[in-house]
């Protein structure tokens, strides 16, 4: 009797300690999941290339707190200029190089080597928490 | 007929500065044909073509004393280089040796006296002659390029190669159409 009591009790526990363990192996997937929502929704990585005397494209539409990086293909050094002074200037990028900027707001640029390449950042929206 | 046809680019040259041995690095003019470019021509062309805006570079950079005229010709000097190392780089993997003809020689000549030209001038006289040159320059090589050496290439990477070369070409061109306004 006492040991057929004893028997239930310990098949009980496993049950409590099965679901238990479930539940958090759920809460824990439900939270890594949210995190990397999060992570995707949040900022986004974009490339401008520059080859043949363009910026490819010369026009792009990011959101604010996307990072933008230019990349030289070609094998004359180029830069990135903007009128408004929103950007740092870049340095003399030769081929290969990059520069990156994180987005705060919309611009226009150019090459400050080569005037007449020109490129535009514009921006889809402004997001209140950044 | 395609001589014909450089020459009336190389009108738009009169104003542009060289010396002759631009094409030094060339072999003696060639026997070939008038009228038929070889690729090792076209090489030869495109070697002196950027020989001839590097030397004009470096002349505006000792007679000029304007700093949109000095930072033009840096440019000019850096980009032509780099075309120029890129265009050896090419006919050497393509085991082509640069054979001047007589179309090369005649744009050695143009460029030689008016070379001569600018070293005769000075002050505002200098700047706008020799950014006249450049405008002159850029659109008679864009032409050459175009009309010319593209269709004339025999070897596909050597005909790529030049049609990635005029947006380079095309940009000086603008470049120095806007510093001319400036000046």
């Amino acid at each position: 009797m006492l040991f057929t009591k004893s028997l239930i009790e310990g098949k009980q526990i496993m049950t409590k300690l099965t679901v238990s363990l479930v539940l958090g192996l759920l809460l824990v997937l439900n939270l890594t999941s949210i995190y990397a929502q999060d992570e995707l929704s949040s900022t986004k990585s974009h490339i401008i290339l520059i080859k043949g005397f363009e910026f490819v494209p010369n026009v792009l539409e990011v959101s604010v707190g996307d990072t933008v990086t230019w990349k030289n293909k070609d094998y004359v050094p180029h830069s990135i200029e903007n009128t408004t002074q929103l950007v740092k200037p870049s340095l003399s990028l030769d081929e290969g190089d990059t520069y990156s900027v994180t987005i705060k707001d919309g611009f226009n640029y150019k090459c400050g080597l080569h005037p007449s390449m020109k490129g535009r950042i514009i921006v889809l929206d402004n997001s209140e928490d950044y | 007929m395609k001589k014909q046809t450089f020459l009336k680019h190389l009108r738009n040259l009169t104003l542009a500065a060289s010396i002759i041995t631009s094409f030094s690095a060339c072999s003696t003019t060639g026997s070939m044909h008038e009228d038929q470019l070889t690729d090792a021509n076209i090489a030869a062309i495109v070697v002196g073509a950027n020989n001839i805006d590097i030397s004009a570079g470096k002349i505006a950079l000792q007679r000029s004393n304007n700093s949109k005229i000095k930072e033009f010709a840096t440019r000019m000097i850096t980009d032509h280089k780099a075309v120029l190392k890129s265009a050896v780089d090419l006919v050497t993997k393509l085991g082509v040796t640069p054979v001047n003809n007589s179309l090369v020689a005649t744009l050695s000549e143009q460029s030689k006296n008016n070379e001569a030209n600018l070293k005769t001038l000075s002050g505002r006289d200098f700047d706008m002659a020799y950014i006249d040159h450049e405008i002159a320059y850029h659109k008679a090589v864009i032409g050459v390029i175009e009309d010319m050496l593209i269709p004339g290439a025999h070897n596909k990477q050597l005909k790529d190669a030049l049609t990635g070369v005029v947006p380079a070409f095309k940009a000086h061109l603008a470049h120095s159409e806007m510093v001319k306004e400036s000046l």
